[in-house]
């Protein structure tokens, strides 16, 4: 890891992606403070975090929730057991305990579930219940690593909208961690990608999808399109460009502007659209056939309305 | 018949006896050391290194001993510690000692089993290092401790029967001088039968437990 620094304001849900290996985790696992950066350090609402050590770190471990991946929860206990456990760590009266854990299991839909062994959960259930162990000591900010990677699509997004729905209600700031760039586009403000330990590209998550900035930006952007799409792309001679379109020129008729305007022909050889919430974000590949001065005009035309035009990648 | 139950009675409660103090004893000692061993592994909640090294090899050492020369080098630490190096309470010292660095293995590895995504958990909770200990690795442990401590007993009925043939008294003892050295075959294997009887209930009640904790799950 190198030279990366981020700041995740208040209240934002912000995505971590990057493909295996590009250092998410260990981005994430010293934010939550399970590792120690060797230089650097870790703010935590303006606190600095990181270094501390003793009942300090701890406290600010309670903090600062975790969800996992995998779960991690405590096989040998409850669903309330697992929630009760960072508030018996604490040293909370008992009676207090009991309150607090229905209260968190009644938030993320398990109130029936409380004296079912984690074990016998299903996926969705026992990362609910993670959520619930994670929220436990109401902090202020909620890690999630891969914290959907092990569930399958509709659990995915019941899960996210959880977790949507407890950044608006509790004022969370929620950090995730992710591979998914599905789940990028369903839940997260703003978005960070890394690439080999280093920062390639961070911003809007609208922003990344309409105009990637940076190779393992456009990498992740791309592997969206469904693989038949990449395969026409590929093949062929024509030269062909890659138009992303965002915000305005989202809703603008631009290529039947472009044929009017130029003595051109576009023609759509694959095209997607992605609805990040609520803001849509479009993607075409398209062959422009015509006179090579004309066919340079028309691209910087489009460049000129706010369309991110690239040469796209030759089979 | 009735002579060869009258025989067996007191030998069989003395190797009880034998086998469930040693147990408690190696638990004990071989408990918190193998508890030790988990925490202070590299990469563990409280790596050293070095003690660490040292720890392993001592336990390794130990456990190469064979139990009947441990035993004899033994006999001046059972006097110390219950007066006496012959009889039941004597043999309880070795037996003891010989089990503690089996029991460390035991739970050094029964805790090394429990996934680390689940440490990480605890640890992100805020939970102190001993508590993370008692509250969570031990009791996801369990079952493995436990189907561990089974093996334990087993290997400290076998050990307690060469423990009666140096002045130890129970089951090996009865087999050795009244069945062995009398010539008396039924009574040698009346003894080796009961040994049996006990390793399987042994095994069979520890099977349950095992079963049972699972179950809970």
């Amino acid at each position: 890891m190198d030279g990366i620094s981020l700041e995740v304001p208040r209240g934002s849900v912000y995505g971590i992606v990057g493909r295996s290996g590009a250092g998410k985790t260990t981005l994430l696992r010293m934010a939550c403070l399970l590792e120690s950066p060797d230089s650097g350090e870790v703010r935590h609402g303006g606190r600095k975090v990181s270094g501390l050590a003793g009942a300090e770190l701890l406290a600010a471990r309670r903090r600062a929730g975790v969800v996992f991946q995998s779960f991690n929860l405590f096989s040998s206990r409850t669903a309330a057991g697992n929630v009760a456990f960072p508030l018996e760590a604490a040293g909370l009266p008992r009676r207090e305990i009991r309150d607090r854990v229905t209260r968190l299991l009644d938030l993320v839909g398990l109130a029936g579930m409380a004296g079912r062994p984690a074990g016998r959960l299903s996926g969705g259930e026992r990362q609910r219940v993670a959520i619930a162990r994670a929220l436990a000591h109401e902090p202020e900010i909620l890690f999630c690593d891969e914290a959907t990677s092990a569930l399958d699509p509709g659990t995915t997004r019941s899960v996210l909208e959880l977790i949507l729905s407890l950044r608006d209600r509790l004022g969370l700031t929620v950090v995730m961690v992710t591979h998914q760039m599905e789940v990028v586009r369903r839940a997260c403000d703003l978005v960070a990608v890394l690439d080999e330990g280093r920062l390639a590209e961070a911003g809007e998550v609208a922003e990344l999808f309409a105009r990637p900035r940076s190779r393992a930006g456009r990498r992740l952007v791309e592997e969206q399109l469904p693989d038949e799409a990449r395969e026409i792309e590929e093949s062929g001679a024509a030269p062909r460009l890659r138009l992303r379109f965002g915000g305005d020129s989202a809703s603008r008729p631009i290529l039947s502007l472009l044929a009017r305007s130029f003595p051109v022909e576009a023609n759509i050889l694959s095209g997607t659209i992605h609805d990040i919430r609520g803001r849509r974000s479009g993607e075409l590949v398209v062959e422009l056939s015509g006179e090579e001065a004309a066919v340079a005009e028309a691209t910087s035309w489009l460049g000129a309305q706010g369309v991110c035009v690239e040469e796209a990648r030759r089979g | 018949m009735a002579e060869i139950l009258g025989l067996l009675a007191l030998p069989l409660a003395e190797t009880v006896v034998m086998v469930a103090a040693s147990t408690a004893a190696a638990l004990l000692l071989g408990g918190p050391l193998g508890l030790a061993l988990y925490l202070i592994a590299p990469g563990g909640l409280a790596p050293r290194p070095a003690l660490r090294r040292v720890l392993d090899r001592a336990v390794n050492a130990l456990r190469s001993f064979p139990f009947v020369i441990l035993m004899i080098l033994l006999f001046p630490l059972s006097r110390l510690v219950v007066g006496t190096s012959i009889g039941t309470a004597a043999a309880i010292v070795p037996l003891s000692i010989a089990a503690a660095p089996f029991v460390a293995r035991v739970v050094e590895s029964a805790l090394a089993e429990v996934d680390r995504g689940v440490v990480d958990a605890a640890i992100a909770s805020g939970a102190t290092r001993p508590r993370i200990a008692f509250a969570v690795l031990v009791p996801e442990a369990l079952p493995s401790l436990v189907s561990g401590l089974t093996l334990t007993v087993i290997n400290l009925v076998g050990y307690s029967a060469m423990a009666g043939a140096i002045g130890g008294g129970g089951l090996g003892d009865l087999a050795l001088r009244y069945g062995y050295q009398r010539f008396r075959l039924d009574v040698t294997i009346a003894s080796v039968l009961a040994i049996l009887a006990l390793v399987e209930g042994a095994q069979y009640a520890g099977t349950r437990l095992v079963r049972k904790l699972m179950s809970m799950r």
